[in-house]
């Protein structure tokens, strides 16, 4: 079995020189060229044990890069060296054979200086070992030529040496007795009687034990993360050549001082260093803080990995322009920030380049609408007194004095004012005018161009007052106007550019009429042109689709086509957009939806969600997507604006993370944002709100996540464990087969992952946020005969199945196809249907009389089987449930919809597992069979050919039919993993099950005779078939089978005479393994392996594809 | 989620609360006394690792009852940190890795060894599956070692593992010492989690063996003939599963009324967590005064550490590693 690809935990990172950045993952250790991400070197360096850290020789030269390296985890030690030139693909060599220490690592220290006693010292090491000894060795020659240990043998959870020469070594202890010892195993640090070395400081005053040790000699601060949450930085000056510090006498004195004690992550803190003077923390809670150690103040949090918990950290410090920070995801995800380096402190308002501040205005009235135009050069305020000024922005803060461009009493108290974008359909510039159109509460709307303000239309009175006012714009660099008057009546205007001080061209084209209900005005639209259709968002939380009224001559009035009613809730649709053929709507209910249009065969075009998503606690009100701004295109996903709390943020949706932050005190009546490309690498964001008649201003500048350091040097999977994976299939990408997965994680979402094999990379495609508690099993239907399989290899449709907790049911239509022009995968999810068995609850008539369904019910496991001729494309769906019943579902891909058909509560024990096989006996008649497994190791195997015929009624207590034909008595407990695997002979199947118990079971059943019932023919077990529990296990053929199991141990075994044997097996680098997928590759009669849980692993089997064919033959 | 929700995932913490155990551990012995019979005979049991106190809170009603005089029978509970006292257990507030503590049970055993040694410790976890079970293992082999020198030869010494990558390694450590060295998984204890019991019988220090505390304990390494990293000759005990196939599921979800005739109540918890690490950390954060980055300064305000203790702790469950969920619950 040889390793394709192993994605997990980052657990150690190392900068070397300006483009390298050196990262640990499981054994693996890879050199990642910053300049040039494809070079990119990956290769085992460990043989059993996680990387957890890398350590490079003092003597390096940087250009070209050539220095040793140790790196060290758990008890191995191996020394390399690294060569890099540039535009090649750097080279590790082994300079060492891996050595295996008695005792755990916590850190390896490079020594510089000679010991008296040896003739040669270059190259030697310190290893600090878990039960606090010192260890010096002589990597390359293999010896060890030193051990002292402290007098103080307790175990460690940190150790960090300081200095580099043995003499004056120091090495700092984190104890399981939350202190820091501080002893010297050179021959400057004091003995006891028995000869080990005195535990010469101890500080105290952590609650928890030590986690993390960083030291600083040029302030002489020492710092300790800690259990207990917090960070505490000490002083206590230069360790390796201040005698004061250590000497005896003055021992009760001289207590090194605590500066600060530094609370701010909202988890366990793991691991600190310094960068200068500053300190950077991370920790439990995904959040990376940068400190002022003279203040004890947070200076920047650097938020960005999923899930919970950075494990690495590294920091490139330079001696000018910026620093460099590197931080690794218990997500497998690496990322670089950049900190600036600012003379002035950082937490003041106004800096050079960024700065929020209460700009004067001095026109007449209160302002109440402020706007931005000209890409955040020019601003218009809206007075209460009917008056509109203009500024122009200069310097950080100044504004050119107040033009007042336009007055009307008509206008005072209340006015509506809006901007349209000088942007067009395709994200273009054009240098073509913006324009402004007021309205008043009397129905007076009045039009002009900014370039000309003088030059101002009015448009016919419209009934009643003015609610709000949209542009729209068109193909053709022409826009729309529309006019929200009473009683829903959307008044549409044409307005086209005109030459300079000739009066504007407005045509007045149809009226749109929204639905009836009480806050009946539009607040988003957007034209679509695949269909000629206005897309439009209501203030009652509607999406609504419209003809094109522009050629319509009698000015109509226009029904909406197609519309879903308060789709985004009472709260409204914030905002439309139209990208790249998709139509997004964005609301005040934490979502963005993307909905597309459908053919309906009868009836016309309909709108249909294809996804919801969330953003989670991070925003609860989204105002609006950004998907373009001037001279900047970022492509793949939206850019959310919104409030949250008293802040306005913007949030890249695809990297997942805060762009911008300003503390504005909350959601605003008048805001506006505008953002532009300032220089190189640098984005200027405007953003101005109006606050107790004031108008306020932020303009800051920040690094562009597109620029040649990317932000995310490779992406994270999932933020805590990955419960279940399944292959979708294969798409060909300029030529290369990829495969698809689809995972599901304990951290609540989905993700869909594209897995190059030649470049052993996976990358994520789309994550799906539906499910609100953690996702436990997915289940992919396979496309039945009907589908013609590989018919475009060019794209792959898939459908799927996910469950987990809070009896959750979702699934999912994907298609994933290859952009030639962007030479990019591009992924389309539909979500289809869900189903919640408190909502299935709710809608249950009689619902007095039982008992109320549990939400706390956890799925456990999925199993699909195609219901095959009777019903359509009906597909049932089964679920292993906590709550100790087997429930299945009829899912309809064509109505969205989810039923539940029946459920038994037979077991009485938590289902953990399902799995189903059926046997067409002719076009007409296929039996379905059911194998579930409990906590008590029993299997009961049920025939479940009925439920493709069971109507859809409200009764979903077990039918009649439903017992078991069989129960197998198979484990002692748990059964975690059923699979049934065909035999050549007809009508037999082989069901086999991987338990808690460590042992493996394989039961042969015979259903041959339909009129008779189901037969078990034979049983046979291997009983410690792993060390662990056993959480996969997969048929590859009849004659052979993969387990996996805790202990992370994959085996392969061969099944012959009814006995199992032991073929092969391999330690796989993820912890926690929780289930098992195989899958042929389509290129060959290669088998490809896949183990998930805290990360995932790809491997490939090799020597056993001859023994399966020489089984053929 | 209320205050409920846990009852409602979690059964076998309900029973606790209802029976009076300081934490749901309590079964886990009880089931593997069902199975092993643990508790025949036995007049000096020790507890290692015994906060809260549930397993010595077992021993002592288990012993003291099947003893009627309840006079001979002596227990002895060990802990670094101070537990509430309970009836009939001796507490040693001590270190288990000095040798002091070993003279100090025996001490109190009158210079006799003990029939039985329990520990049901788990380390802090970092999260980082490698490391946890590596501590986990140090924590164990501490504990041999410890009873290596308490324990009677024939003794039996029971104590919770991971049963994670290097689980091989310790079954063929704890092989030395013990002739009969059995996996044991109580009903209790959920399907989901890597804990397990050994069972280890039949106390016979190898010929010659001298009990030495002043070197911890290491664990073993891979071997190329017994024990093999990838190969088919590991050191695998036999498992067990324990408990009545009646009790409770320990995964199941059960509705909070399980009795028609019993209406459900809430309980609090028998035994409030004893200052947990965060308590300062969760008083800030709920107080809103961890340190925060902003833009103006009165965002930065420093947190003042408040010495005052809070007076209820509320740590939601989703902080806690999924692996660990089960034993940071039975703290609490």
């Amino acid at each position: 079995m040889e390793t394709i690809l192993l994605a997990g935990p980052v657990t150690a990172l190392e900068f070397v020189g300006e483009d390298i950045l050196l990262s640990g993952e499981g054994p693996y250790l890879t050199v990642n060229q910053l300049d040039s991400p494809a070079c990119h070197v990956s290769r085992r360096v460990l043989a059993r044990h996680h990387i957890h850290g890398i350590r490079l020789a003092p003597q390096q030269v940087l250009a070209p890069v050539k220095t040793e390296l140790a790196v060290f985890g758990g008890k191995e030690l191996q020394v390399l060296e690294l060569r890099s030139y540039q535009e090649e693909r750097s080279v590790l060599q082994d300079l060492s054979p891996l050595r295996e220490l008695k005792d755990w690592i916590w850190d390896v220290c490079w020594l510089k200086h000679f010991l008296p006693n040896t003739s040669t010292c270059q190259g030697l090491l310190a290893v600090a070992l878990a039960h606090n000894s010192v260890l010096l060795i002589d990597p390359v020659a293999g010896r060890e030529i030193q051990e002292v240990h402290c007098e103080e043998k307790c175990i460690l959870y940190s150790a960090l040496f300081v200095g580099h020469e043995w003499d004056h070594l120091v090495l700092v202890s984190g104890t399981v007795f939350n202190q820091l010892i501080l002893w010297r195993p050179g021959n400057c640090g004091l003995k006891n009687e028995e000869g080990r070395a005195r535990a010469e400081k101890r500080i105290e005053g952590h609650h928890g034990v030590i986690f993390g040790l960083a030291y600083q000699s040029d302030c002489g601060f020492l710092a300790s993360a800690s259990d207990d949450r917090s960070v505490r930085l000490w002083k206590v000056g230069d360790l390796t050549v201040d005698e004061t510090f250590w000497k005896p006498s003055i021992e009760s004195c001289y207590q090194p001082m605590c500066l600060h004690i530094l609370y701010g992550h909202q988890a366990r803190v793991w691991a600190i260093r310094f960068l200068a003077d500053k300190l950077l923390s991370i920790g439990e809670d995904g959040a990376c803080l940068l400190w002022d150690c003279h203040h004890g103040k947070v200076l920047q949090k650097l938020e960005g990995h999923r899930g919970k918990g950075i494990r690495a950290l590294a920091v490139r410090q330079a001696l000018e322009g910026v620093h460099w920070v590197a931080t690794g995801g218990a997500d497998g995800g690496i990322r670089q920030w950049r900190i600036d380096r600012e003379e002035k402190d950082h937490v003041e308002v106004e800096t050079k380049d960024k700065w929020l501040i209460r700009l004067q205005f001095d026109g007449h009235g209160s302002p109440k609408i402020v706007r931005l135009a000209d890409r955040g050069r020019q601003m218009l305020v809206m007075t209460d007194m009917g008056s509109i000024y203009s500024s122009i922005l200069g310097a950080p803060g100044e504004v050119n004095s107040w033009q007042l461009l336009t007055e009307d009493p008509d206008f005072q108290s209340y006015s509506i004012l809006e901007l349209s974008s000088n942007l067009d359909m395709s994200g273009a510039s054009h240098m073509q005018a913006e324009y402004c159109a007021v309205g008043s509460i009397c129905g007076r709307v009045k039009v002009f161009s900014l370039s000309h303000p003088d030059v101002v239309e009015e448009l016919k009175k419209a009934k009643g007052k003015i609610h709000n006012l949209c542009w729209g714009p068109c193909l053709d660099h022409s826009r729309m106007l529309f006019v929200s008057a009473s009683d829903g009546q959307v008044y549409c205007w044409q307005v086209l550019d005109t030459l300079k001080n000739t009066p504007l061209k407005v045509f007045q084209c149809g009226i749109l009429l929204l639905p009836s209900c009480r806050q009946r005005w539009l607040t988003g639209v957007r034209y679509l042109p695949e269909r000629n259709m206005w897309v439009c968002g209501d203030r009652r939380g509607s999406v609504l689709l419209y003809n094109d009224m522009r050629n319509d001559a009698v000015l109509g009035t226009f029904e909406a086509i197609s519309f879903l009613f308060g789709l985004h809730g009472k709260q409204g649709v914030t905002s439309v957009e139209v990208w790249d053929g998709q139509v997004y709507s964005s609301g005040r209910d934490g979502c963005f939806r993307i909905l597309s249009v459908r053919d309906m065969p009868e009836g016309g075009p309909i709108f249909e969600v294809l996804r919801v998503l969330r953003l989670g606690p991070s925003m609860e009100w989204i105002e609006r997507l950004l998907f373009q701004a001037p001279g900047l295109e970022w492509g793949k996903g939206p850019l959310v604006m919104g409030f949250h709390s008293t802040d306005f943020i913007l949030w890249d949706f695809v990297a997942k993370e805060t762009l911008l932050t300003v503390p504005c005190g909350g959601g605003h009546r008048s805001w506006t944002y505008s953002c532009s490309m300032a220089s190189g690498s640098l984005v200027q964001d405007s953003f101005a709100y109006i606050k107790q008649g004031a108008v306020y201003m932020y303009h800051g500048t920040r690094f562009n996540p597109g620029s040649s350091h990317q932000a995310v040097t490779k992406a994270g999977l999932h933020g805590s464990k990955i419960t279940c994976l399944c292959h979708l299939g294969c798409v060909a990408a300029a030529g290369e087969a990829v495969d698809i997965l689809v995972t599901s994680s304990e951290d609540t979402t989905i993700s869909v992952l594209s897995l190059q094999p030649s470049r052993g990379q996976i990358s994520p495609l789309a994550s799906l946020t539906d499910h609100i508690s953690s996702v436990r099993a997915l289940a992919k239907i396979h496309p039945g005969k009907t589908v013609p399989a590989n018919q475009h290899p060019e794209t792959l449709s898939s459908l799927f199945v996910s469950a987990g907790g809070r009896a959750e049911l979702h699934s999912y239509r994907v298609t994933i196809g290859w952009d030639g022009r962007r030479k990019a995968l591009t992924c389309q999810v539909v979500h289809l249907a869900m189903h919640r068995l408190d909502e299935h609850w709710d809608r249950k008539k009689n619902r007095h009389k039982t008992i109320k369904m549990d939400p706390e019910t956890r799925y456990m496991c999925l199993a699909v089987v195609e219901a095959g001729d009777c019903k359509g494309d009906g597909v049932i769906v089964v679920a292993a449930c906590s709550d100790g019943a087997v429930r299945a579902f009829s899912l309809q891909e064509e109505q969205r919809r989810l039923v539940l058909l029946w459920e038994s509560f037979y077991h009485q024990r938590c289902v953990l597992c399902v799995a189903v096989f059926s046997q067409c006996w002719d076009t007409h008649c296929r039996q379905m069979f059911l194998c579930s497994g409990a906590t008590d190791g029993n299997i009961a195997i049920w025939d479940i050919s009925e439920s493709a015929t069971k109507e859809e009624n409200e009764d979903s207590s077990a039918p009649q039919w439903l017992t078991p034909s069989l129960l197998v008595s198979a484990h002692q407990c748990g059964v975690n993993c059923l699979d049934v695997g065909e035999t050549e002979v007809p009508g037999q199947y082989l069901v086999l099950s991987g338990s808690d118990d460590n042992s493996l079971h394989v039961c042969l059943v015979d259903i041959s005779n339909r009129m008779a019932p189901l037969q078990l023919l034979r049983t046979f077990s291997v009983v410690s078939a792993h060390a662990a529990p056993i959480t996969g296990a997969r048929w590859l053929t009849p004659h052979f089978l993969v387990s996996a199991s805790v202990d992370q141990r994959v085996v392969l075994w061969s099944v012959r005479e009814a006995s199992l044997s032991w073929q092969e097996a391999c330690l796989s680098h993820v912890a926690d393994v929780s289930s098992l997928e195989i899958w042929q590759k389509e290129d060959g009669d290669k088998t490809v392996l896949s183990v998930c849980g805290q990360g995932l692993q790809v491997l490939q089997l090799g020597s056993i594809l001859q023994d399966i064919s020489c089984l053929k033959s | 989620m209320g205050r409920s929700s846990k009852d409602k995932r979690d059964i076998y913490y309900r029973l606790a609360k209802e029976e009076g155990w300081r934490a749901r551990s309590a079964f886990k012995l009880l089931q593997l006394d069902e199975e092993f019979c643990l508790f025949k005979g036995v007049q000096r049991a020790v507890d290692l690792c015994a906060a809260p106190g549930s397993w010595s809170q077992v021993l002592s009603r288990k012993l003291k009852k099947d003893d009627e005089k309840g006079t001979d029978v002596k227990i002895v509970a060990v802990d670094l940190q101070a537990m509430a006292p309970l009836p009939g257990v001796t507490q040693i507030q001590g270190d288990i890795t000095k040798l002091s503590t070993a003279h100090e049970i025996i001490r109190h055993f009158e210079g006799h060894p003990a029939d039985l040694v329990v520990c049901d410790g788990a380390p802090d976890v970092t999260g980082l599956h490698d490391v946890d079970e590596y501590i986990q293992a140090q924590l164990l082999l501490a504990a041999l070692n410890i009873t290596t020198h308490v324990l009677k030869t024939g003794g039996t010494f029971v104590a919770k593992i991971f049963r994670g990558k290097d689980i091989t390694l310790l079954y063929s450590q704890l092989k030395i010492f013990f002739p009969s060295v059995t996996c044991a998984k109580p009903r209790s204890s959920r399907n989901s989690s890597i804990e397990a019991f050994v069972v280890c019988q039949g106390y016979s220090p190898p010929e010659g063996y001298v009990p030495n505390m002043s070197n911890p304990l290491l664990d073993h390494s891979y071997d190329v003939d017994f024990n093999q990293l990838e190969g088919p000759n590991r050191v695998i005990v036999p498992f067990l599963a324990c408990g009545d196939l009646s009790a409770y599921d320990s995964d199941m979800t059960y509705p909070l009324q399980l009795d028609p005739n019993k209406a459900y109540q809430y309980l609090p918890p028998t035994q409030p967590p004893i200052s947990p690490p965060y308590q300062q950390a969760c008083h800030l954060r709920k107080n809103n005064l961890l340190s925060k980055e902003g833009l103006t300064s009165s965002c930065a305000d420093e947190p003042k550490p408040s010495t005052k203790p809070p007076t209820s702790l509320k740590v939601p469950v989703e902080e806690v590693p999924s692996h660990q969920k089960e034993d940071v619950e039975d703290a609490h």
